[in-house]
């Protein structure tokens, strides 16, 4: 009785603001009325420093003062809350999965969301939403942007096997920048990763290893045609480079069965292949890769 | 790099020092020490850490005296004894409508050396002088974006970006009669500059990006170990090495568009990007003094113009559609067609030179090859949800069209590799306490590029995420993919098995310990020719069975000291490689002087390759951090 007496009163003094506000909706400081622990951790927190940082005008949805939505924007419409508090009359989201809990976040983040369903759409089918990684703002974030976890964990319980594979003797290392996963993977299927890179994910390698971008005079097909990880395992490997095989003659002699007859590979002077065709990646000069 | 790391802490523990009150940032700076004992550069190749002083944070917020900005941040990390250095600007002022992020690099790379793989190969004995390590590099990145959004129909940005690679790579080679090493540079430098628009005036936004990249890399060559073989003493020596250089200007179109409804949403992609690569190896030798240069000099020499022009073009459409409340449909279409032509000019000559003068054999060079690709692909998919209920049912049809000329003495080849599979994905979302997914994927092939190309791929896998408690998580993941091709392309054979649990106990007070164990079992088997002398049949047998073992824990006691730490243990149990890889570390944080926190901290690592036990080192790093918040 006492708490509708307040969000009463909060409602009569907020009423020039309700002006603005979409149907049903209340405001931020409605609820601080009832919810003001709540609502001061999440204005001081970082979601709510951002949310006030930003001009109304360039969000996709929502017209108002963006920090003043904010609470209704997950919870929803609160008008019948204020009045007659109750759980059954907002949403709670305790024990919501993160899909339903993520509703509210396509209000302002429709882009990422959107790229989430259409561009990644093995999480969509897996059931992966926002709050799977990342946190409302309600308690301190473990890194930027509001994420759940340290950015170089975040996809560990998922993605187990990769995360094992970082641990590999010779690994792009996990956890040190700008090894993170999302270094080489969009994972809102933004254009972040600029120009050449671009194409298709075969070349991201080469925004770091830039001298096996290409073009060459005399390509190596696989590299050309499969990219990469034809040869390398980017997580990590057992063997030094990162190769797929532990020497590099095991790696070229599956694909190269016309090697000349001299090529007696009992000796050792031709069980190292790149020891000759030292241009694997590729030849500016050379047909036979033996020189770059 | 020591006066840089210097710079920051004063600078750093200066602003400390002057109290601007609360939440203007954190510093920690560090001192380790290493002790190794095996092979160093073994070490150095997988973990690159050294001694020395290191920054191991610092993060400033300067709103409170930089007023007038909405965010201007610093942060900085592992300038010292860290292979990577970090460290960025952002600055945001709304009011004015722009944003400024400037990020910073560097990663310093130590390559394994090449007698491991001679090693392998039986030529060159472990621990051969001059084969200490494969050389080293650092890759320094440069990149800023300004964005300007005070137009309400349209948002600007600029980008830059400069990469440069320095560094060498000492590499093997047979020359005469036995094995020499090459230096080979890795100077090169990459600019890049992206101008973008993307509109948000209309219900279709655009996205255009016009990017124009220019790589440049320096003549390359060099001689290692002194132009001495390998082998031991032999007075035939590598007296010289030279490669060319190479140029290439890259321009990159793109558009996007994106529409999005609620119930309709399309995204649509278009790219077209031109490659035009200068090789210029004009004045390339390689060079033997025989006998030291008493007898006289063998040279090979080339004087060739080399190019190769690229034309990348890309189509892409995404279209979802929800039906109902309860089906969405998706179709995905993607065309790529990347067109190379190459040509290559000049002369290539043997020199031979001796005390009575000088004999040149050249032979004239005009050659020229293509390559290109052509990939079409599309799929639709169907999408049930019910309640807690998820099933996802796809199909996707495709082809990659190959067509390739190597230069004029090789035969041309064409062929078109067609692909065509289904998935199933079924969910389960009991609120946040339980989630689980099974999917299965099957596609197969026709015809081969490369005749370890597989003709079927199926793959089988669950995951399962447990929430039984406030604090505790468990996941699960189990998968089991095959792959094959037919005993008439190459009897490929390549099962793979991975199995996983991961459990995390995270207490109120900040306190967690979390364990994962998790198994992946990777063999290949492809039949391949062998000439040992004679040509026979073999198999190229490749065998991994990895477990991971993890634990890591954080304790705090009280509000003020804070003990965490973990330990990796890494086991190949497979036959071609097998190694054990062990890891520990401990960190203790107690109260310092002056709001400081001190925290001492350890690491051991063990590496143990049972088969050439010439790489394995037992190396230990310790230290002490300072730390403080102000």
């Amino acid at each position: 009785m006492r708490k509708s007496l307040f969000a009463l009163i909060a409602l009569l003094a907020a009423a020039p603001l309700l002006a603005a506000l979409p149907k049903g909706w209340v405001g931020r400081e409605t609820c601080a009325t009832c919810h003001d622990d709540v609502a001061k951790a999440f204005v001081d927190g970082p979601h709510g420093r951002l949310m006030a940082d930003r001009a109304p005008k360039n969000l996709l949805k929502l017209e108002g003062n963006t920090l003043d939505l904010a609470c209704e924007s997950c919870h929803g419409p609160g008008e019948a809350h204020a009045n007659d508090p109750s759980t059954k009359n907002i949403r709670t989201l305790k024990g919501a999965s993160a899909r339903d809990a993520s509703a509210g976040c396509v209000l302002c983040h429709a882009a990422q969301v959107g790229g989430l369903a259409m561009r990644t759409p093995a999480h969509e089918r897996a059931g992966i939403a926002c709050l799977d990684c990342h946190v409302s703002g309600h308690a301190p974030p473990a890194a930027e942007p509001l994420l759940a976890r340290p950015r170089g964990t975040l996809c560990n319980p998922c993605h187990a096997t990769q995360a094992a594979q970082f641990a590999l003797p010779y690994a792009h290392r996990e956890g040190t920048t700008p090894f993170e996963c999302m270094s080489c993977h969009s994972i809102h299927g933004g254009t972040t990763v600029r120009g050449r890179i671009e194409e298709d994910g075969q070349q991201r390698c080469v925004t770091c290893h830039t001298e096996k971008a290409g073009p060459q005079v005399y390509p190596h097909p696989p590299m050309a045609v499969d990219g990469c990880v034809a040869c390398h395992s980017p997580h990590g490997s057992p063997n030094p480079f990162m190769l797929n095989r532990a020497s590099t003659t095991q790696l070229c002699l599956e694909c190269h069965t016309d090697t000349p007859s001299f090529h007696d590979l009992s000796k050792p002077t031709y069980r190292s292949c790149v020891s000759c065709h030292a241009a694997v990646h590729g030849s500016q000069r050379d047909p036979k890769l033996f020189q770059e | 790099m020591k006066g840089t790391v210097r710079w920051l802490a004063c600078c750093c523990l200066g602003v400390a020092a002057l109290g601007y009150g609360e939440d203007l940032g954190s510093i920690g700076v560090g001192y380790a020490l290493l002790h190794q004992s095996g092979n160093k550069d073994a070490f150095a190749s997988q973990y690159d850490l050294s001694q020395g002083l290191f920054l191991e944070n610092l993060q400033l917020d300067l709103r409170p005296v930089l007023a007038g900005f909405d965010r201007f941040e610093v942060k900085a990390s592992g300038f010292g004894g860290d292979p990577f250095q970090h460290a960025s600007l952002k600055v945001v002022d709304w009011d004015r409508e722009w944003s400024l992020a400037l990020d910073y690099t560097r990663r310093e790379v130590v390559l394994p050396s090449p007698s491991l793989d001679l090693a392998l190969a039986g030529g060159v004995a472990p621990g051969t002088p001059g084969l200490n390590d494969g050389g080293r590099f650092s890759i320094t990145r440069w990149t800023g974006s300004l964005t300007w959004d005070g137009w309400k129909a349209a948002r600007l940005r600029l980008d830059l970006r400069d990469v440069q690679r320095s560094g060498s790579q000492l590499t093997s080679f047979y020359g005469l009669g036995g094995p020499y090493l090459t230096r080979t540079s890795l100077d090169e430098r990459v600019q890049e500059a992206g101008i973008s628009l993307e509109t948000r005036a209309w219900p279709v936004k655009f996205l255009l990006e016009q990017d124009i990249t220019k790589y440049s890399r320096e003549p390359i060559g060099g001689v290692g170990n002194g132009g001495q073989p390998l082998t031991g003493v032999d007075p035939d020596v590598l007296s010289q090495y030279t490669t060319g250089s190479e140029s290439n200007t890259v321009p990159t179109t793109r558009l996007s568009a994106v529409y999005d409804s609620g119930r309709f949403e399309l995204v649509g992609q278009g790219l077209y990007r031109r490659d035009r690569l200068d090789a210029n190896n004009t004045n390339d030798v390689t060079s033997y003094a025989i006998d030291g240069g008493k007898v006289g000099q063998i040279g090979y020499l080339d004087a060739l113009m080399g190019s190769a022009d690229t034309d990348t073009k890309l189509a892409d459409l995404r279209l979802g559609f929800a039906a109902t409340n309860w089906l969405t449909l998706r179709v995905r279409g993607h065309w790529a067609d990347v067109s190379t032509d190459t040509s290559l000019v000049g002369l290539t000559a043997l020199q031979l030179a001796g005390p009575g003068g000088s004999l040149d054999f050249s032979v004239p060079v005009n050659d020229s090859g293509y390559l290109n690709r052509t990939d079409k692909d599309v799929a639709g998919e169907a999408e049930v949800r019910s309640g807690p209920f998820g099933l996802v049912v796809a199909y996707h049809d495709g082809s990659r069209e190959i067509a390739w000329l190597h230069g004029s003495d090789y035969a041309s080849e064409s062929v078109t590799r067609d692909a065509s599979g289904w998935s199933a994905t079924a969910s389960l979302a009991l609120g946040r306490k339980l989630t689980a997914q099974v999917g299965y994927d099957d596609s197969s092939f026709e015809k081969y590029v490369f005749r370890i190309d597989p003709e079927t791929v199926t793959r089988l896998w669950a995951k399962l995420s447990l929430r039984p408690t406030a604090g505790l998580e468990i996941n699960a993941h189990g998968s089991r993919e095959r792959m094959d091709n037919p005993v008439s392309v190459a009897a490929l054979d390549r099962p793979t098995d991975a199995l996983g649990v991961a459990a995390t106990y995270t207490a109120a007070g900040g306190a967690f310990v979390s364990l994962s164990v998790d198994s992946l079992k990777l063999t290949s088997d492809v039949a391949i020719l062998d000439w040992a002398p004679l040509l026979t049949a073999s198999v190229s047998h490749y065998d991994t069975d990895l477990l991971t073992t993890s634990l890591r824990a954080s304790l705090p006691i009280g509000k003020t000291i804070r003990i965490a730490g973990g330990g990796l243990y890494l086991k190949d149990r497979g036959d071609t490689l097998p190694f054990t890889s062990k890891g520990y570390d401990l960190e203790v944080e107690v109260p310092g002087p002056f709001d400081t926190k001190l925290a001492i901290f350890g690491n051991h690592w063990m590496y143990d390759l049972r088969n050439l036990p010439d790489q394995n080192y037992d190396v230990t790093r310790y230290g002490v951090s300072v730390r403080r918040r102000f």
